[in-house]
């Protein structure tokens, strides 16, 4: 089993660090490019929404965030103490709509929940936890 | 992340490498948009080399691509990769935006 934590500061220049440290965990592991570019983008939109979004102070605050690979299969965890806030209660975005009408609100959400298998959430005491597989 | 542009038939190609994410995208918009060569202009984007793409990127292209529009030019996108082209079609936008699986399928389409 190979296990990464990572922990990020609630500054949206700390995503980068975030990915590259998951970078050197995918080279350690020898794993395919591909879950290298799908961890990159899940890590963007989640950590991107959180930081953006998830505080309503401006205080310093940590994202404590947990990959796992075992017999093949990725889980992914983040936990943050920001907002009570779900992800995946919110409705698809309209991904049919023509170029001029298209909103673009929602779909880094949507995009997470269709790179992977199962996504889910749950509130935890004062914590938002996001489990992906 | 590399961006490099080439003229061709009055077509400006323009070749992006890296990634486009939260970080570098508002920064790829700008670039593009300086380099589309004059109003009306028609711009092809050859994806080959970029790794991946997150909602921003996606973002970045469909400002790109209404702004062309507006101005009477168009955009033609090729060569995504496994991981861009599930992103595109996750979120729709093979039907919105026009994708060819190489430069010259893309080029004679203008």
């Amino acid at each position: 089993m190979q296990k990464l934590e990572i922990r990020v500061e609630n500054r949206l220049s700390e995503i980068e660090v975030a990915t590259e440290k998951f970078c050197e965990f995918v080279k350690k592991y020898d794993l395919p490019d591909e879950v290298q570019s799908k961890v990159s983008i899940i890590l963007d939109e989640l950590l991107t929404n959180t930081i953006s979004y998830g505080y309503d102070n401006e205080e310093e605050h940590f994202i404590e965030l947990h990959i796992e690979i075992q017999e093949d299969r990725l889980f992914i965890t983040l936990a943050d103490d920001g907002t009570l806030f779900n992800p995946f209660q919110h409705a698809a975005p309209d991904t049919e709509a023509a170029v001029d009408e298209r909103e673009i609100g929602g779909l880094g959400i949507h995009i997470v929940r269709n790179l992977m298998q199962k996504v889910g959430y749950k509130r935890s005491g004062n914590r938002n936890v996001v489990t992906l597989t | 992340m590399n961006i490099t542009a080439r003229e061709e038939n009055g077509i400006t190609i323009i070749e992006i490498s890296g990634k486009m994410d939260t970080a570098i995208s508002p920064a790829v918009h700008e670039k593009l948009v300086a380099l589309r060569s004059e109003d009306g202009s028609n711009v092809l984007l050859n994806l080959s080399r970029l790794d991946y793409m997150s909602s921003a990127g996606l973002r970045a292209l469909l400002a790109l691509a209404k702004q062309l529009e507006k101005e009477g030019g168009a955009l033609r996108i090729c060569n995504l990769n496994k991981v861009v082209q599930e992103v595109f079609e996750i979120a729709g936008f093979n039907s919105i935006l026009k994708v060819f699986p190489s430069e010259s399928e893309a080029l004679a389409s203008f």
